[in-house]
């Protein structure tokens, strides 16, 4: 799980450092300054809720982001109260980590009002708008989560299935219609193409979308 | 038959024969006293007259004033023994029989046995008899009187614990985690009783709590391989050189997955509210809830083109919001999934009553088993058969009346939920 997750931040261009035990979690965190932790809460042995704890008591600026087996609202309450950015429930996916984190990021370094851009886009994540040289893309809220949310994956597999889950949240659940996304993917590509973009999103056989400002993906 | 009319039963009918019993041998006793205080004074009699006799050497005169009937007979020779017997007579003043007790022994006077006859009416011994049968029958009926009104009144207070202890259990539910106000007694037997209820009851919940336990423990340990196995597909899903073939191979791993995730927090859910952790309770605007909630799934009904309407009233409720929220997510969602394209659905609100109508498959579904765990109809494997189960809890919980009906003329399926 730890790898995994490693694995995928660092394709993602974060820096990871790791660890699998709250003694040695704690000497990085003195060692080291981070701009996020993600933290799994589910072990026993020490609950991940008292780093939480020190962190805030050490007056360190680092985002956190809770990863818990238990999706109570007890737990995400207790984490949220303790200074926790974000609060995630086993299972996830991979690219909803990192969009969270991303968020997290941009929340608390530059107040979510920095403008992000991306090859030819530029997102304004507090206004929510996006802007081509070619002039504004009029986006639904959902298009405009999209968006972000495949930018916050760039050049990754996004599978269609966590396009849902991150879409609709709870209601993920409630709807196996994979249609769904694809009515939303194909007006996103359609507004971006019309204001002069280049074509960023390709199918990859069935399973997801990968979004890249390269042209040297085979679109499938 | 209550225990107290049994009891009675026993007790009174062990009373009236030992009652006749007494009678019978006070009768017998009591006669018999008499009796012989009649014979000795009939032997005081015979003294009597024997000492005249010989002071006179002659017969006494009887005296008829006399209780006693004194007669003299003459006879040819004399007997030896005296006798004691007991006859009817004649009683001319009262012309009627009477029992009597009679002497009748032998004298000799002047070489001339005569036969004496002493006898003296048993007039008492009737009367005493009687009077005793009176008093008896009165003795009998205020005593059956007495001990039914103390036994009530006993059994009533001494089985107070009793009742008590029984009420209790009698609302006793498993998965209530508050223990049972059991009475404190002396009495042994009740006390004995209450000791094993309260044993008995504490090992279900006990038991029962393990098992939730187990539940919530075991989908939680779930949660963690399928997030590592979540994890490893999106990490596979980023090969550059996956094929087509083998694109598909994670897709369907990825449904799985899903699948898997879905059921195992449906189980957990229903742990949760078996557990009662959905304990807190506020006024919900349900009005204000459907409203927000028929935008959340409008984008869900417009993909099928499902023709949505919707009629809204105010309504309130109290329970748990976050129960109503997934409740509301499941009926709407069912009035989605189990639709077809363009179909219908309907929503109504009125104070105290929710019903979602919606068309759908063309045969009612099974009505005895449509809230139970893992119903599904044949041939439907997206669906975890989890969800209505789910939405009966909640009712259970947040005391709702679930309702299902088809109608056959407009293929519609009605769910009508009423607090």
């Amino acid at each position: 799980m730890l790898k995994s997750i490693n694995n995928y931040l660092v394709q993602n261009h974060f820096r990871c450092s790791q660890a699998d035990n709250i003694r040695s979690a704690q000497l990085y965190l003195d060692e080291n300054e981070y701009d996020c932790i993600v933290l799994d809460i589910t072990f026993p042995v020490g609950s991940g809720f008292d780093i939480v704890k020190r962190l805030k008591a050490a007056g360190k600026n680092c985002g956190i982001l809770i990863i818990s087996a238990k999706n109570s609202l007890d737990d995400r309450l207790t984490g949220l109260e303790l200074g926790a950015d974000d609060y995630l429930t086993k299972p996830f996916h991979l690219p909803e980590l990192a969009a969270r984190l991303h968020a997290i990021h941009r929340r608390r370094f530059f107040n979510g009002n920095d403008i992000l851009t991306f090859d030819a886009l530029t997102v304004n994540i507090q206004d929510k708008y996006v802007k081509t040289a070619n002039g504004f893309v009029e986006l639904t809220k959902k298009e405009f989560d999209l968006l972000l949310y495949f930018i916050s994956n760039n050049e990754k597999v996004v599978t269609k299935q966590s396009i849902i889950d991150h879409l609709w949240g709870e209601q993920a659940a409630m709807t196996d219609n994979h249609d769904l996304i694809y009515v939303h993917i194909k007006n996103l590509r359609k507004k971006l193409v019309e204001k002069g973009c280049p074509d960023y999103i390709s199918g990859v056989y069935g399973v997801g979308y990968r979004f890249s400002a390269k042209n040297n993906y085979i679109s499938a | 038959m209550r225990l107290i009319v049994k009891y009675n039963w026993y007790t009174i009918s062990t009373m009236i024969v030992v009652f006749i019993l007494s009678i019978i041998g006070a009768f017998f006793l009591i006669k018999g006293a008499l009796t012989r205080e009649l014979d000795l004074s009939m032997l005081r009699v015979k003294m009597r007259i024997q000492r005249y006799v010989d002071e006179n050497q002659k017969l006494p005169v009887i005296n008829s004033l006399d209780d006693e009937k004194i007669g003299f007979r003459k006879i040819s020779r004399s007997l030896n023994a005296e006798k004691f017997e007991t006859v009817e007579q004649y009683i001319s003043e009262q012309h009627k029989y009477h029992i009597s007790r009679r002497l009748s022994y032998s004298i000799v006077l002047g070489n001339q046995p005569y036969i004496v006859s002493i006898s003296c009416p048993l007039e008492g011994t009737r009367h005493m008899i009687t009077a005793m049968f009176e008093i008896t029958i009165i003795t009998i009926a205020l005593l059956i009187l007495i001990i039914l009104a103390l036994n009530r009144s006993l059994m009533k207070k001494l089985w107070a614990p009793f009742y008590q202890a029984v009420n209790q259990l009698n609302g006793f539910s498993i998965s209530d985690t508050n223990q049972l106000q059991l009475p404190e007694t002396d009495i042994i037997e009740f006390k004995f009783l209450i000791d094993n209820i309260r044993q008995t009851t504490s090992n279900a919940t006990e038991g029962y709590r393990i098992l939730k336990e187990f539940t919530e423990n075991a989908s939680h340990e779930i949660q963690t391989p399928l997030a590592i196995i979540s994890s490893q597909l999106d990490l596979l899903v980023q090969d550059q050189g996956l094929n087509g073939t083998q694109s598909e191979h994670l897709v369907i791993a990825y449904q799985a997955l899903k699948r898997l995730s879905k059921l195992n927090q449906s189980l957990l859910l229903i742990a949760k509210i078996d557990n009662q952790q959905f304990n807190k309770i506020s006024r919900i605007d349900l009005k204000d809830k459907v409203t927000h909630k028929i935008k959340e799934f409008n984008e869900l009904w417009l993909s099928k083109k499902i023709d949505v309407r919707f009629d809204l009233s105010d309504a309130y409720i109290d329970a748990n919001p976050e129960l109503i929220d997934i409740m509301l997510n499941n009926l709407f969602s069912n009035s989605c999934k189990h639709n077809f394209l363009a179909g219908a659905a309907n929503i109504e609100l009125k104070s105290g009553a929710l019903t979602v109508i919606n068309t759908g498959k063309k045969e009612s579904l099974d009505t005895t088993q449509i809230f139970n765990r893992f119903y599904k109809e044949e041939n439907d494997a997206s669906s975890s058969g989890l969800g209505l189960s789910i939405v009966k809890r909640i009712c259970e919980q947040s005391g709702i009346q679930p309702h299902y009906n088809f109608c056959v003329d407009t293929n519609e399926h009605q769910f009508l939920l009423e607090w």
